[in-house]
């Protein structure tokens, strides 16, 4: 081993967080608002809301890193879903937090009169907790301002949502998905087999950008400083060789229930993800490869919904497939 | 005395008998000391836990395999008590937080503050590691609590998760991760490793005998090693047959012949008995499924994996197991019965026709 400390390499969505809130992407909505709160001292209670890597995170602590600069982390609470949140807590640290006084001022420098409390990932907190959260909310306006971030508005209780302006965060768009990675790329110095790579990894990950960069990240990892094709990226996102989806397509075609057990079993041997198979049998049945009907197709769609919600559940994998397969047989029998 | 799959483990990456590849790829990147959060998933026997461990050793050297059992307490916010067993080195600690079931958030949360603050240099590496075994069954709640501090705590802090699927991991925690799949070894890999230890422990077995239990052993290695170790125990000259799918086997029939409410009873029974033989009940389905289908008509194999894969789902969600085990059964021999007879008023339609 080396006499130095290892080195810490940060891993590239941090590295590349947007610093201040000009680099964030897509959301102008949410942006051009916020800027213009940062230039007035009026500033609301904030709800971010979006699916997983649009930025929600990133926003707000690059927000709060301008507004207050070195006396961030007195100025910023952050709390999180892996923190105990439960009521007791929001009502001592929450309530603490609020209560400490502020200075407009402080070593000769000007700040917003107020504190920031980060809510992430709020949708995981109990009713109960959200409700003394409002009251918390309700008395410390004059010193405190609140940003609440969760994936799904609904899970929020409706006295903390009509409390707050709203910001929806879009999945990002793919071409500034591929500009984001194109930069990354340039500055790591990836090189790749050619511009499939990009798209292939813009296209699983479905504009969760996080996603996207930490999937370029493990491929690079993985594979050092040789080119990066197609199939490093199709191996660290879980894809499934094209060759396994023609197998488990000939068995249904066959109307082998044999054969369908064998190939499932050696998918599950090979350790694919069931949710996976899902996921391209989807693209599957959509694509021109397939030929059945289009009321086939919407049956098989359904069964293919059906395993898919069973799964996330903790369903047996083999047997919700198999299901699939046999919905699959059923149909291609009745002809 | 070690059993065979326990003593012929390897302990490097070099040293791994299969998806070599891969290990080559690991070394490197613990080599470039960019390191993330890892999620290794795969067949159960497929080797993950072996693979994790020549990961640590990896990283921190032999020191990592000194370990020790730690007894964890946590209390509740209604101040009750939870108990759980970790196992810890220096460098790195392994829980399975859904041994302690619902409240797995708690012990993830519990485990994870306790690692961040005490900080990781130890020996020159800046992190400290934390395994979570069977990450499928970690609750959504807990699942949520990982999410901000994998972020936060990446400087002082890594996860390894390991789990037999990663269906059940929700889409943000895998966008943190590097997602390592850990393909189990093929049937000629088994047959190779069992030659292998048979020669070591100077066991005189017959290759084609060799074949047989890899093929057998559906590509499960422990299971494979297992097989073999007892035939030698026993002094059996052919592989016996794990008892629970002869077992399960003669449930199928049972289902099948002149079915009625005793013989839901009679299932039911031996339900209870594999359950308490700790045979897991996607195996028992999985094998029943198999024995059935060979059985029962080709326009009923539908229904059946129909019904099967319903009460399955049923049985996750649900709390009492045996009795959507029992549905199961009843219903499918409410279908079979059913067949049966309108099959039987087709002929003598057919009669009546001629
Ligand atoms: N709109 C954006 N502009 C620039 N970078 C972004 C944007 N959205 C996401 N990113 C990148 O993705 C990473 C993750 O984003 P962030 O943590 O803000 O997501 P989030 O919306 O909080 O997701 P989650 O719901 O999973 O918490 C960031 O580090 C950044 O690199
Ligand atoms: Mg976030």
């Amino acid at each position: 081993m080396s006499q130095e400390v290892k080195r810490v390499m940060v891993p590239w969505v941090e590295k590349y967080r947007p610093k201040n809130i000009d680099e964030v992407v897509y959301q102008e909505e949410a942006v051009n608002v916020l800027k213009q709160c940062l230039k007035g001292d009026d500033f609301p209670n904030l709800l971010f809301y979006g699916p997983p890597g649009t930025g929600k995170t990133s926003t707000i602590l690059a927000l709060a890193r301008e507004m207050f600069q070195d006396q961030f982390s007195s100025r910023v609470l952050e709390l999180n879903a892996s923190d105990e949140r439960g009521i007791a807590v929001i009502r001592e640290k929450v309530k603490r937090f609020a209560q400490q006084t502020v200075s407009r001022s402080e070593n000769g420098n000007k700040y917003p009169p107020f504190k920031i409390i980060v809510l992430d990932e709020a949708d995981s907190m109990t009713q109960s907790a959200q409700a003394c959260l409002r009251r918390i909310m309700e008395k410390e306006t004059k010193s405190t301002r609140f940003c609440i971030i969760c994936n799904y508005i609904s899970r929020i209780i409706d006295p903390i949502v009509s409390r707050c302006s709203k910001f929806r965060f879009k999945p990002l768009q793919q071409d500034l998905v591929m500009e984001k990675l194109a930069t990354i790329c340039n500055s790591e110095n990836i090189s790749l087999e050619n511009d499939v790579v990009l798209t292939e990894l813009i296209k699983v990950s479905g504009g969760d950008l996080r996603k996207a960069i930490t999937f370029l990240q493990t491929a690079y990892r993985l594979k050092g400083d040789e080119i990066l094709t197609i199939n490093d990226v199709r191996e660290v996102t879980g894809y499934i060789p094209e060759n396994w989806i023609d197998m488990f397509v000939e068995a249904c075609q066959k109307q082998s229930y044999e054969n369908v057990e064998d190939v499932l079993n050696s998918m599950v041997a090979e350790g694919f993800s069931g949710a996976q198979l899902l996921n391209q049998l989807h693209d599957w049945v959509l694509g021109e490869n397939c030929l059945l009907t289009d009321e086939q197709i919407s049956e098989l769609i359904e069964a293919l919904a059906l395993a898919d919600y069973r799964l996330l559940e903790g369903a047996d994998e083999f047997l919700q497939t198999f299901n699939v397969a046999s919905v699959f047989i059923q149909l291609l029998g009745k002809k | 005395m070690a059993l065979w799959c326990d003593r012929y483990r390897p302990t490097s990456l070099n040293k791994l008998d299969y998806n070599k590849e891969q290990a080559d790829y690991l070394k490197r990147m613990i080599k470039s000391n960019d390191f993330p959060h890892l999620l290794v998933y795969g067949a159960p026997g497929s080797g993950k836990r072996t693979r994790v461990q020549c990961i640590l050793r990896e990283i921190y050297g032999p020191g990592v395999d000194k370990t020790r059992i730690e007894h964890l307490t946590i209390e509740t916010p209604s101040n009750k008590k939870l108990e759980l067993n970790s196992i810890a080195s220096n460098y790195h600690i392994e829980v399975n937080p859904s041994d302690i079931g619902i409240q797995d958030r708690l012990v993830v949360q519990d485990v994870m503050k306790n690692i961040a603050q005490s900080g990781g240099l130890v020996d020159k590496v800046p992190f400290k590691v934390i395994v979570i075994s069977e990450a499928h069954k970690l609750s959504k709640d807990a699942q949520h609590s990982l999410r901000r501090t994998m972020e936060k705590y990446i400087s002082t802090l890594r996860l390894i998760m390991v789990a037999d699927t990663s269906s059940t991991i929700l889409p943000p925690i895998k966008s943190r991760c590097l997602l390592l799949r850990v393909a189990a070894p093929s049937t000629d890999k088994i047959s190779q490793i069992l030659e292998f230890v048979a020669k070591k422990e100077n066991f005189d077995i017959s290759p084609s005998l060799i074949q047989k239990i890899a093929k057998e052993s559906e590509r499960n290695l422990r299971r494979a090693l297992l097989m073999m170790e007892t035939m030698y125990i026993n002094q059996s000259k052919d592989i016996i047959k794990p008892s629970y799918v002869l077992y399960i086997q003669r449930m199928a029939k049972k289902m099948v012949e002149n079915p009625s409410l005793e013989k839901v009873k009679d299932i039911r029974e031996d339900f209870y008995e594999l359950e308490q033989h700790l045979i897991p009940v996607d195996l028992i389905f999985k094998v029943l499924i198999h024995s059935l289908l060979q059985i029962c008509d080709k326009h009923l194999r539908g229904k059946l994996i129909q019904l099967a894969s319903h009460y399955e789902h049923q049985m996750r969600v649900g709390s009492k197991r045996v009795l959507h085990f029992e549905a199961f059964v009843a219903h499918f021999m409410a279908a079979y019965q059913k067949f049966t007879e309108d099959n039987m008023i087709d002929d003598d339609d057919d009669l009546l026709a001629m």
